[in-house]
């Protein structure tokens, strides 16, 4: 995964959010599909939401709500990149 | 008198609302069920609450039309979705894609799209291209339904076309067509005209749609030839809806009949009109006479056609049936496959539907 | 006036004729039947329901009839009709009455949109919801029916509907459908419940249906607010578990089971969200009915809590 290239929400639809004690609920307004994703994805969603942004700024995102460590943030950012993106939530800036 | 108000109350409903508010609550039960069957109910909906009268409905009425555009807007969602996802299958392969129908109205923004109940999507591609679209779709996960061979020979060989797409995850089906009516169809019609007319959608992509004549003429040919007539009210009103907004060009009208003419389907475009004033109220403007004469059918088959389509196309409810309204919907489906097939293709094909005694196709 | 104050000659004209019509919670329906079985059981089971008013909108009108041709007297069987359409096969003229229920639940579970509407048991006590949104065999008939006869107020067994502009349960009031082992086990428990003969070999098993408690169909125009959903399940042999669930999974599994969520798209969401935000959510594994009916009296209700958007 390129660190540098932005990711964004895929654009054009609308996300809700539900925040339940074991995770956080969101609702894609163009698949209409329905996501139970855990704290650390729904922390890089909402970073999303705010604005495009590379691998390297999430992960350190990740790093300062102490959701990873330092050493696995950049693995576990891709994985978590890549998981949402096969959920149709979030692709890479064309 | 009466017996003729129940049975078009869909009908009444739709061309004029104002008169809505004398309805008695056993009409209104009728009136739901009625728009139901035919596909009008959401587009009831729609209307009355463009109007700002929607409130002005009964409450426990009111319920079913909501519920109704409720299924209409997770429709409209769903293909929304189902678009976007094949640009992103098939934007970039140098093929011209021609948006149809629902998919067309909604991509472009045409008034046919609100309220509508969307189920398939369809799209037009040059006959050349027809394997390759199949192979780009494939990858994306849509897959050919899994068809007894007899159909699927039934698509492929006889009719050119290919059977429907289903959506491996999604489950949701693209019909890909080459032409607006089969190769085998009576009205020989070259699509390679409709391609060439063709225009973009307006919404940024390479996607395309038929020109608002053709695509007038589309909707007609699909209702008139096709032999169903359940969502006949509801495919009366799209054709109304796009005649009204494409006729904002004055010279709109003339175009429709010289193409009409032009491409040897003026005979469908004759009962589309001429339906559209019975039960829609609307008559023809002045300058698709000509094409109205041209299509004409003689005395014989107007009279039977005008008896049939009375029967046919008001909605397919126990309370709009008069006498041989059955008769005459079997009569207009067996019509709709002889217009599809030549005889040497359709007997034995009937042949074949009756003796495994099922009813697609 | 109400089903049972119709005489039996009356109930079975209406059936014949121009359709008996009743009302269900908030939908009035209107039913036709030919059949004896038919005009029977809805003596039996329906007989505190009200009769519909004269002249009213009819949500639903349905009829339960044997089909055209040589199945109506060679090895007989029933079609549910609503309108000219037949949603589902046709099934044995012995299951009429199952299938009626059966195609009254389809009526609302495919109509209703102004409801978000879950596949659960709903009861009420002092103006809150105990919800049970559970698969079929999950056993939480059999606790609801066990419920409804011990100070809960039955809403439904099997359609939740929650009103998508305010949030508040409503309910239906219909027959209770019990399958298989728990027909032996309320009949034994409930000696003054009335039940319905069984039904043999339907696609569900054994089947009977009890009659609604009186209660709650004089009050089955009273909504609930939510309070409490419980995903529950029978497990012979079971201690009785019962431990707060996180609420991000019960809202997946609510979805997953609810009739139309996906539907609704975003109202659904929102409905859905609020739903369970203002509910106390719990796991419940049991065995010894008489233990959980217990730990339900004692059952606390959630504190009403501020709705946010």
């Amino acid at each position: 995964m390129e660190q540098a290239e932005r990711w964004r929400i895929a654009p054009g639809y609308e996300l809700l959010w539900f925040e339940g004690d074991d995770g956080q609920v969101v609702y894609h307004g163009g698949s209409g599909d329905t996501h139970l994703i855990d704290e650390a994805a729904a922390a890089l969603l909402h970073l999303l939401q705010s604005r495009p942004q590379t691998p390297i700024a999430l992960s350190s995102s990740l790093v300062a709500d102490g959701r990873v460590a330092a050493d696995e943030a950049p693995e576990y950012t891709a994985m978590l990149l890549q998981e949402l993106a096969r959920l149709g939530l979030v692709e890479p800036c064309p | 008198m009466r017996q003729r108000l129940i049975r078009e109350l869909a009908v009444l409903a739709l061309r004029s609302p104002e008169c809505l508010p004398g309805f008695t609550p056993a009409e209104w039960s009728l009136l739901v069920r009625q728009a139901r069957n035919s596909g009008v109910l959401a587009r009831l909906q729609a209307r009355l609450e463009a109007q700002g009268t929607l409130q002005d409905v009964p409450l426990a009425a009111r319920n079913h039309l909501e519920a109704a555009r409720r299924i209409a807007d997770k429709q409209m969602q769903s293909a929304r979705w189902e678009i976007v996802q094949i640009r992103a299958a098939l934007e970039d392969s140098g093929i011209p894609v021609v948006l149809l129908k629902g998919a067309a109205y909604l991509a472009a923004g045409l008034p046919p799209a609100i309220g509508r109940m969307f189920a398939d999507i369809d799209i037009m591609v040059p006959e050349t291209a027809l394997e390759q679209v199949e192979k780009r779709l494939m990858l994306h996960g849509w897959m050919a339904e899994k068809l007894h061979p007899y159909d699927q020979r039934y698509y492929r060989e006889w009719m050119h076309e290919l059977p429907p797409l289903r959506h491996c995850r999604r489950g949701t089906v693209i019909d890909v067509h080459h032409g607006i009516l089969p190769r085998t169809s009576r009205y020989a019609l070259d699509s390679r005209l409709l391609h060439e007319a063709a225009v973009p959608v307006g919404d940024g992509s390479a996607l395309r749609m038929l020109a608002p004549a053709d695509m007038v003429l589309h909707s007609i040919v699909h209702l008139f030839c096709d032999g169903e007539f359940d969502r006949g009210l509801r495919d009366l009103y799209d054709i109304d809806d796009l005649i009204v907004h494409f006729s904002a060009d004055p010279a709109f009208p003339a175009r429709l009949a010289d193409r009409a003419i032009a491409l040897g389907i003026a005979r469908p475009l004759y009962y589309a009109l001429v339906w559209r004033q019975r039960l829609l109220g609307k008559p023809a403007h002045e300058d698709l006479e000509p094409a109205m004469r041209a299509g004409a059918p003689g005395p014989v088959i107007g009279l039977l056609m005008s008896a049939l389509l009375e029967r046919a196309m008001l909605p397919s409810h126990p309370s709009c049936d008069q006498a041989f309204t059955g008769v005459a919907r079997n009569l207009l489906y067996m019509r709709g496959h002889w217009l599809r097939m030549p005889p040497r293709l359709l007997l034995p094909h009937l042949w074949r539907k009756a003796w495994r005694g099922d009813s697609e196709n | 006036m109400r089903v049972a104050d119709l005489s039996d000659a009356e109930l079975r004209a209406a059936l014949q004729g121009d359709g008996l019509d009743i009302r269900t919670g908030p939908f009035a329906c209107r039913i036709r039947s030919e059949l004896p079985d038919i005009a029977d059981n809805i003596g039996l089971l329906y007989a505190d329901q009200p009769l519909g008013q004269s002249d009213e909108f009819i949500d639903f009108d349905v009829r339960i009839a044997p089909p055209r041709g040589l199945r109506r007297w060679w090895r007989p069987q029933v079609l549910f009709r609503y309108d000219d359409w037949v949603p589902f096969k046709p099934l044995p003229a012995d299951q009429a009455v199952p299938m009626l229920e059966w195609g009254l639940n389809w009526c609302v579970s495919s109509h209703a949109h102004q409801y978000l509407i879950l596949h659960a048991a709903v009861l009420e006590k002092d103006g809150r919801a105990l919800i049970f949104p559970a698969p079929p065999g999950s056993g939480k008939s059999t606790l609801c029916a066990a419920l409804a006869c011990h100070g809960w107020r039955l809403l439904s067994d099997e359609l939740g509907l929650i009103d998508l502009q305010d949030g508040h349960c409503h309910g239906l009031a219909r027959p209770v459908n019990l399958k298989n082992r728990s027909i032996d086990v309320l009949q034994e428990r409930l000696p003054e419940a009335v039940f319905s003969r069984p039904f043999r070999d339907t696609a569900k098993g054994t089947v009977a249906l009890m009659r609604p408690p009186e209660e709650s169909v004089r009050r089955a125009a009273e909504p609930a607010m939510p309070g409490w959903i419980v995903s529950v399940r029978y497990e012979a042999g079971a201690r009785t578990h019962f431990k707060a669930c996180g609420k991000g999974r019960m809202f997946m599994q609510v979805a997953n089971t609810a009739f139309n969520y996906i539907l609704l798209a975003q109202r659904g969401f929102r409905s859905l969200g609020q739903l369970v935000r203002t509910s106390d959510c719990y796991e419940l594994v049991y065995s010894d009915l008489d233990d959980v009916l217990a730990l339900f009296d004692r059952l606390e209700p959630p504190e009403t809590r501020e709705v946010a958007g």
